[in-house]
């Protein structure tokens, strides 16, 4: 009964707010920008940057709200316009260019647990270049499939599959780096 | 290639982590939005206004075009009523000498014809032409004049009665006990009768009259009425002086 009657509510809230509602936009802002602001962190090192791109985006959410037909969350809605701004923001500012590199391998990654903190794994992903920063971000982190980011990004799966592995290949020689230094080897 | 422990790891971290924004963050949004409402508004006001006044001005364009055509048609009525009036001067009088003359015309032709034979003897006998001439030209007459009196009696009659309801001017005719030849006489073409001014004036003057009233616009009947009841006002007060 809980989860139906947040759902009407939610619903009206979408409502009021597809009709200029200032609070109830303010409300949805309130509710989601937390989570959203970290998304955008995710791909943007800076956060003021990543705020500037947040309140973007939900000027985007608000005015395009009547193009949300509840086919899935709310949530996934306006976090799929969080990270479509955040690209389009690294592509211009960055220019971040995919190079056609089909060759990859698949490296064995450590499958055990780093017991990172989320500042440690941060810090972790900012240190990928940009290119292999975002096609890491949207396989590990938001779980599309490679199908999908190259639909989105404008390139091969298979340039996908390869920035994938040398993300992942960077990474590992970070968390194995890191490690070493916490247990005082290197 | 899927994710292993160390990526999920990473997901399940990175999505449950909150930042807060900063505290003036709500404020530019709202500041950015209320900017998009005003754009909005802009527009719409701009084209209400382009509405309106697209509006006027095309009742401007129609009305203009609505007068125009107006005088138009007025002009050419008046031009059709002039090339008409020729045509239509078949007032019942004429009516009638046009249907009489027909019946009147057919004896002459056929004087004509009979005329033609007795040409020739005219060039048998040159010694009196002018007294054959007058005798050749009174028998026909007479003949057509039985010929009508047998055949249009009762049309005559029926035109004349139309003549004497309309005109009113013979009253001669009403008469059951009128001889045929009286009616012949005021049937046939008198060129006299004919030159009569007022005859004529009164019959263009009454076609004129009907056509412009069947063409008048509103506007005109209301002058025309104002103008005919002004002229009987004053003529009911002259009459009452004079009586006076």
């Amino acid at each position: 009964m809980k989860v139906i009657d947040l759902y009407q509510q939610q619903n009206e809230i979408i409502a009021l707010a597809l009709e200029n509602n200032r609070q109830a936009q303010q409300r949805i802002y309130s509710q989601y920008a937390p989570k959203m602001l970290s998304v955008c962190r995710q791909y943007v090192k800076d956060i003021h940057h990543a705020e500037d791109l947040m309140i973007t985006s939900f000027m985007k959410v608000f005015t395009s709200l009547k193009n949300f037909e509840n086919k899935g969350s709310f949530e996934g809605w306006i976090r799929r316009i969080m990270i479509n701004e955040c690209i389009s923001f690294i592509r211009v500012q960055k220019k971040v260019s995919f190079l056609e590199d089909e060759y990859y391998r698949e490296d064995t990654f450590n499958n055990i647990e780093s017991g990172f903190s989320v500042a440690d794994i941060q810090s972790l992903i900012d240190g990928l270049p940009e290119g292999y920063k975002m096609i890491f971000n949207l396989y590990a982190i938001e779980g599309f499939k490679h199908r999908e980011i190259a639909d989105m990004l404008g390139i091969n799966e298979g340039t996908s599959k390869s920035q994938l592995s040398h993300a992942r290949r960077i990474l590992q020689e970070q968390i194995n780096k890191l490690k070493n230094y916490e247990n005082g080897t290197e | 290639m899927g994710l292993n422990k160390l990526e999920t790891e990473f997901r399940n971290k990175l999505n449950n982590r909150e930042i807060q924004p900063s505290a003036h963050a709500w404020d530019r949004l709202d500041a950015l939005l209320n900017d998009a409402d005003d754009k909005k508004d802009v527009p719409v006001r701009k084209l209400n206004w382009l509405y309106i006044a697209a509006g006027i001005l095309g009742f401007i364009l129609i009305a203009s075009m609505f007068f125009i055509q107006g005088k138009n048609d007025k002009a050419e009525t008046e031009v059709a009523v002039e090339e008409k009036a020729p045509e239509n001067t078949a007032t019942p009088e004429n009516k009638l000498v046009k249907e009489v003359l027909p019946a009147v015309e057919k004896p002459e032709n056929n004087q004509v014809a009979d005329v033609k034979p007795e040409s020739k003897k005219e060039t048998v006998n040159r010694t009196q032409p002018k007294q054959r001439q007058q005798l050749d030209r009174k028998a026909p007459v007479q003949k057509s004049e039985s010929a009508i009196a047998s055949t249009d009696i009762k049309q005559n009659q029926s035109i004349i009665n139309n003549q004497q309801s309309i005109i009113n001017q013979k009253p001669d005719l009403e008469k059951a006990n009128v001889s045929v030849d009286e009616l012949l006489a005021s049937a046939t073409p008198n060129p006299q009768a004919s030159k009569k001014p007022s005859l004529k004036v009164d019959a263009n003057s009454l076609l004129s009259q009907v056509d412009g009233e069947l063409e008048l616009s509103f506007r005109e009947k209301v002058i025309n009425t104002v103008s005919k009841k002004y002229q009987k006002v004053k003529v009911a007060l002259a009459d009452r002086n004079l009586d006076e």
